[in-house]
């Protein structure tokens, strides 16, 4: 099947006057995370959903977070000397789902590339080094690809988390801009 | 109703000293990832949340 023109996409913010009735992933606590909890977890600022339609047909939807990656105390002879930070900043992308009937056509790609779109534009106004999710173990070559990292201890968990890094990549963007500029 | 949002993802032993190791010495970006990460910017200017 052809993938959606990326033209065609739209990006709201879930409002409570969206019919979410029709919406079906094949993950039952996806489904549950939208239909029941999303409203609520907006609402007491925990978290921001977003969806991705076609006309009036959702696609897909995702929510975001702030998150922390902490650092636990490393032993003497782990032979690493001192860092700076015991946390570090970041963004979760906590849920992202695509609804069925339109697996395969590129909605799950154009959520990922506007949640990371989004994390960068955010990381020009306050400070936000990482990204970070829990993937279902069937998508963790899709964020492998592009550069998210698996936490070992956590890899055969249902959902295990992963992190991208992006300043390597921010700085490696600013450089080749500024040699573009020269 | 869903799981709970998990927050604050905890690293340690070997996740740790990797992830310690990648800031001292980040490893320069594949040129995949970048066309990737600029696409990501790319879409999300076009695709502003009404």
């Amino acid at each position: 099947m052809k993938p959606f023109p990326l033209d065609e996409l739209r990006v709201e913010y879930l409002r409570e006057t969206h019919d979410l009735s029709s919406f079906h992933c094949r993950n039952d606590d996806l489904n549950d995370f939208l239909k029941s909890d999303a409203i609520e977890s907006q609402e007491d600022l925990i978290s921001r959903t977003y969806l991705c339609l076609w006309h009036d047909t959702i696609l897909g939807y995702l929510a975001l977070v702030t998150d922390t990656i902490e650092v636990k105390l490393i032993e003497k002879d782990d032979g690493v000397a001192d860092y700076p930070y015991p946390r570090y900043p970041s963004i979760k992308i906590a849920r992202l789902a695509v609804e069925e009937k339109f697996e395969g056509r590129g909605i799950g790609r154009f959520l990922l590339f506007w949640a990371t779109g989004k994390v960068y534009q955010l990381s020009n106004e306050i400070g936000c080094r990482y990204i970070t999710l829990d993937s279902k173990q069937e998508s963790l070559g899709f964020y492998e690809n592009f550069g998210f990292k698996v936490i070992e201890r956590y890899a055969g968990r249902n959902f295990p988390p992963m992190y991208l890094n992006m300043y390597p990549i921010v700085s490696q963007m600013r450089q080749e801009d500024s040699g573009r500029d020269a | 109703m869903a799981r709970p949002i998990e927050l604050g993802l905890i690293l340690e032993g070997e996740d740790a000293k990797e992830f310690l190791e990648d800031i001292r010495n980040p490893k320069k970006p594949t040129k995949e990832q970048m066309e990737m990460f600029r696409e990501a910017i790319r879409i999300y200017e076009e695709h502003p949340v009404s």
